[in-house]
């Protein structure tokens, strides 16, 4: 087994003329609960799609345990994507079948207990849920897996406070302590109380990577304060006309 | 993990057609009485309206259109829907090759091709009063069968009919998926891409396909004997099968962007 979870060198990805990845080098090790801190567009979301093999670098290399990405490392990641991905016939319960084909991993009688506590019935058909429950429905699929890697794209964004504490809540008390969460947001000021380490990407580019502790003490300021002075929008002065 | 994949794609399958499918055998059954047939033991139904009759036929008629289209829509939008939109971000993070992916897809779609063609042509068979028992006792099914063992060599030649029948529903899918393939390539305007690769590859694969036909006709080989003919335009499109299959498989493994 590797020490090193995720290893991402000179990684890049281009869209067109709009550089998303330039050139991130990265490494991540096991048992840590990592925020991925950006302003939007920053490439977060891009970065944590590389690693699930959903879009392709333009160059450089990534790895999850040692290995390039492909069915093994899918195999060991939980990923949350920032949007529903069922399909409109199913229901929560075809799911849990679903996932417990593919994962060997997945704990269907955990699934279940989520639900019950969650107050989602299962028999449910996806497409008369709300986007509560759906939302609700997914987190419980990522964290009733025992995954070596979960990676939570902007889990806590566009809820409202209370939920925000519920989601955490559900992910602090179901991950796999032996794995690594990595959590992209821009929320910092709500997760930075469960964080053990910090990575800053701006503009496509690591530009801090570092332990919360190590943050605080080095700065003087905690991960919130600082990602205000680093990501701080100049606002446009009027001109006069 | 492809006999996994399977089984969700088909339990997608028969939820789309649970409906559509029984419905138009039972509409065909329906025509049975509702047509004024003029054989012995339907002639009751000769005082049924004609109006009824004509809207049972035209029934019929919008009950396969409904199929038809819904086989269409089952194609293009369980590729693309689930391979390239938002279903793909469970399909692709799942610990599967993009081969099986497809495959998956593919044979699926073949299935249901197949099905729904055995649906319509039974519909007719039911529309039409058919005495089952004088069918069998009369030895009428005997006679197809010998018909058939006389008129088509032997029963290998109807497997090879079938499985050209098959490469040509599967041909007809894949060219579909390697289309839509194609059009993910491009980073805008995805679905108009798509049909223009369609259409370019209809006329590249149809072009091809009358090219080889031309030069292998003047060949004594395929005039003497039909099975190697046969065995020809098998191998033909089992290549050019390949060949789309690979290429969609290609994109989905090196070029997909979800985005």
């Amino acid at each position: 087994m590797n020490e090193t979870l995720v290893e991402c060198r000179d990684l890049r990805k281009v869209y067109g003329r709009k550089t998303a990845l330039d050139g991130v080098d990265l490494s991540l090790g096991r048992g840590r609960i990592v925020g991925l801190l950006g302003p939007n567009g920053s490439g977060k979301t891009t970065l944590i799609k590389i690693l699930c093999g959903l879009i392709q670098p333009t160059g450089g290399a990534a790895a999850v345990d040692g290995r390039a990405v492909g069915p093994y490392t899918k195999s060991i990641i939980s990923y949350l994507p920032d949007r529903m991905y069922f399909a409109d016939w199913m229901r929560a319960s075809d799911l849990f079948d679903l996932f417990g084909d593919f994962y060997a991993d997945f704990d269907r009688k955990r699934a279940e207990a989520m639900c019950q506590s969650l107050g989602v019935d299962p028999r449910d058909r996806m497409k008369t849920m709300s986007k509560g429950t759906k939302e609700k429905v997914q987190l419980v699929l990522v964290m009733a897996r025992q995954a070596q890697l979960y990676l939570l794209d902007e889990p806590i964004a566009g809820v409202d406070p209370a939920a925000r504490d519920f989601i955490l809540h559900t992910i602090l008390t179901n991950y796999n302590e032996a794995g690594t969460v990595l959590i992209s947001t821009h929320l910092i000021g709500d997760i930075e109380r469960v964080l053990d380490e910090a990575v800053f990407l701006k503009e496509g580019k690591v530009t801090l990577h570092d332990s919360v502790d190590g943050i605080r003490e080095k700065t003087g300021k905690s991960v919130d304060a600082l990602f205000r002075d680093v990501f701080r929008a100049q606002p446009m002065e009027g001109g006069a006309f | 993990m492809l006999w996994k994949l399977l089984k969700y794609d088909f339990r997608s399958m028969w939820k789309q057609f649970a409906v559509v499918w029984p419905a138009v055998l039972v509409i065909g059954l329906v025509n049975r009485f509702t047509l004024p047939w003029e054989v012995t033991g339907s002639s009751a139904m000769a005082n049924v309206p004609g109006a009824v009759g004509v809207t049972t036929v035209i029934l019929l008629f919008a009950g396969l259109l409904a199929m038809g289209v819904l086989a269409l829509v089952f194609i293009l939008q369980r590729f693309y829907k689930g391979l390239l939109g938002d279903e793909g971000y469970l399909m692709h993070t799942l610990p599967v090759k993009p081969w099986q992916l497809v495959a998956s897809k593919l044979i699926c779609a073949v299935v249901m091709l197949i099905i729904s063609g055995a649906v319509a042509f039974l519909a007719m068979l039911l529309m039409v009063p058919v005495d089952w028992s004088a069918l069998f006792q009369e030895g009428i099914l005997g006679n197809v069968i010998r018909w058939a063992a006389t008129n088509l060599g032997d029963v290998a030649v109807l497997l090879e009919i079938v499985l050209l029948l098959v490469e040509v529903l599967a041909l007809m899918v894949l060219t579909c998926y390697a289309a839509m393939a194609v059009g993910h390539l491009f980073q805008r305007h995805r679905v108009a891409m798509s049909v223009v690769a369609f259409v370019v590859l209809d006329i590249v694969i149809s072009n091809l396909t009358a090219i080889l036909g031309r030069l292998a006709a003047p060949l004594e080989i395929f005039a003497v004997n039909s099975q190697v003919g046969i065995w020809a335009v098998i191998l033909y499109q089992a290549v050019l099968g390949a060949a789309l299959f690979a290429g969609a498989t290609l994109v989905l493994s090196r070029r997909l962007n979800l985005e």
